[in-house]
């Protein structure tokens, strides 16, 4: 009986061990300095960008190979996804001071835009028009070549 | 023609061990991240899956018992189990991915909904384990994956010179702005993804089920190095696609919709379509072997009778067990937790149950009184014990480096 015991407790601390190890490994913390809020600012924006690189070069090859509307209305509604997700994390997360302030509103600027552009070609690749979809690369490119210059300013100063 | 046939069991434990969601994602991210810095890590599972699943088909087929009833009966119920709930825990994760892939290769193709795909992709995956011959399920799964092969030649178009590839893949290092932690983190997540414990158990389970004998040692042979490199050659092929395309345009990848796109951007539309086929046939052998691995486990630790060449009503806890498992993992699917991340963490977690896995291998493989005169040579013992201290290595450092770099990120 007392072994018995004794193996559920193992069995209850190695499932909160567990448990909190998922949490750690998952969870975004807080910014207590400018310089850690403008390296969660710069992880954002690169997530964005990458996201939307994808959408240009789905976009590219659907207008060069005709490529099937089902695939690439999942890869947009995923890049949108990915965006949304990234751009949510950091919305949530607090300003360490007022400096930070307008990083973070540099910031969600671009990155709103950016997932708005995505939301735009998700929901034309899902109603079939993906004719529609190559006039949007344009904006597209120039979203990523300002989400690039926003990853290199953050990267570059003020640490 | 019989001998080429019977080398499609290596085929398909290599699809399912080497191909399965979590390595198309994996190698996929590696290659999109680390380029060609991470490739060795493949090469190095290669030789330490082919090595162990070796010596476990060559127990399997001299004593005609699946090495899960040995090592019980060899190494003692203790061992045994502490060897099955950790397969178990890492399978049965692995399992909820593979059907969760199935579902996510249908939406590709569809649109609809990955997760309205789960429950149809599951009662499949039991169909076919159910009432398919394992011959016949091996033969069709092994060779659809093989449609896989569109990433080979997709890296082919791409690659300007192999020569230098050659080259930077021979001179590893920790590219700048990544650091050392997270790039020997996604070193242990390639590693356990190559090494995963119901690889071995499917083997030695299937050599069993198609009754091979000492004369089949030649092919227990042959399906492991044919097959195994054949999984690795393509593991590297998708690791090429993505250091090509999405390394330079500064793409992670999170999704399966991404592990495609080198495939669609350079063959086209029929590319991409052999590529969907490929993650269908690979996710769902993987779902295949992770199901059966799972009854094998259980069954065979307790003795029961097992296998698909048994009547159904035979083995009745062996389909139960796999049947619940299939129901269980289906329901964790549909509470749309992420895949990729389950699969990711069963790598990971994979990794650090590998020593209690391949210990026991070893230990089989130089006894005399299961093996004859057929136990391992020196050499082949060398080779299996350097293995042996990766794979502990690997299994301490692996969750230490999973909280230091927060799941590589």
């Amino acid at each position: 009986m007392t072994s018995r015991r004794a193996s559920r407790r193992t069995v209850a601390a190695l499932a909160v061990a567990l448990t909190a190890m998922l949490a750690v490994t998952s969870c975004v913390g807080p910014s207590r300095t400018r310089s850690d809020f403008r390296r969660k600012a710069d992880t954002t924006v690169d997530n964005v960008r990458g996201a939307v690189q994808t959408a240009i070069l789905g976009i590219q090859a659907t207008d060069r190979h005709s490529l099937q509307a089902a695939y690439v209305s999942v890869l947009l509604g995923d890049a949108e996804e990915d965006a949304s997700a990234a751009a949510d994390t950091f919305a949530g997360i607090q300003p360490p001071d007022e400096r930070s302030d307008r990083v973070r509103a540099v910031t969600n600027e671009l990155v709103g835009e950016s997932v708005d552009a995505l939301a735009d070609a998700r929901i034309v690749a899902r109603r079939g028009d993906l004719a529609e979809l190559t006039p949007m690369l344009p904006h597209l490119r120039r979203l990523a070549r300002r989400l690039e210059r926003l990853s290199a300013d953050l990267d570059g100063v003020g640490r | 023609m019989k001998r080429l046939i019977s080398v499609t069991l290596g085929i398909l434990t290599a699809i399912g061990g080497f191909v399965d969601i979590g390595d198309l994602v994996a190698n996929a991210a590696v290659g999109a991240r680390f380029r060609w810095n991470l490739a060795w890590v493949v090469l190095v599972g290669i030789g330490g899956i082919i090595l162990y699943t070796e010596m476990a088909g060559r127990v399997a087929t001299l004593t005609k018992r699946a090495t899960f009833d040995i090592v019980r009966e060899r190494l003692g119920p203790r061992m045994a189990l502490g060897n099955l709930v950790a397969s178990m825990a890492v399978t049965f994760l692995t399992l909820i991915a593979e059907v969760a892939g199935v579902a996510l290769a249908l939406e590709l193709a569809t649109s609809v909904n990955y997760l309205l795909w789960i429950p149809m992709a599951a009662a499949l995956v039991w169909l076919v384990i159910w009432r398919v011959r394992f011959e016949r399920m091996e033969e069709v799964f092994g060779l659809l994956g093989m449609a896989l092969v569109v990433f080979a030649v997709a890296a082919w178009r791409l690659v300007p010179s192999w020569g230098d590839v050659v080259d930077l893949a021979t001179h590893p290092h920790v590219p700048t702005g990544e650091g050392a932690p997270t790039y020997w983190y996604y070193a242990i997540a390639l590693f356990g993804a190559a090494m995963t414990p119901y690889e071995v158990f499917f083997f030695s389970s299937g050599a069993v089920e198609e009754g091979w004998t000492h004369k089949d040692l030649v092919t227990n042979r042959a399906n492991v190095f044919v097959g195994f490199p054949l999984g690795g050659a393509l593991s590297l092929a998708i690791m090429s696609c993505t250091a090509m395309v999405l390394a330079p345009a500064g793409i992670g990848v999170d999704h399966l919709s991404q592990v495609a796109l080198p495939v669609a951007a350079t063959l086209g539309r029929l590319g991409l379509a052999v590529a969907l086929l490929g993650f269908f046939a690979a996710t769902f052998g993987a779902a295949l072997e992770t199901g059966l691995s799972l009854g094998y486990s259980v069954a065979q630790y307790f003795g029961w009778p097992w296998g698909k060449r048994q009547r159904p009503v035979d083995a009745a806890r062996f389909h139960a067990v796999v049947l619940v498992a299939l129901m269980i993992a289906a329901a964790v699917g549909l509470t749309s937790i992420d895949p990729i991340k389950v699969t990711e963490y069963s790598i990971v977690f994979s990794a650090v149950a590998l020593p209690l896995t391949y210990f026991p291998i070893l230990v089989l493989a130089n006894d005399p009184e299961y093996l004859g005169d057929q136990t391992n040579g020196r050499l082949r013992n060398l080779l299996a014990t350097v293995y042996l201290v990766v794979i502990v290595a690997a299994a301490v450092a692996a969750i230490p480096l999973m909280i230091a770099t927060k799941g590589g990120g």
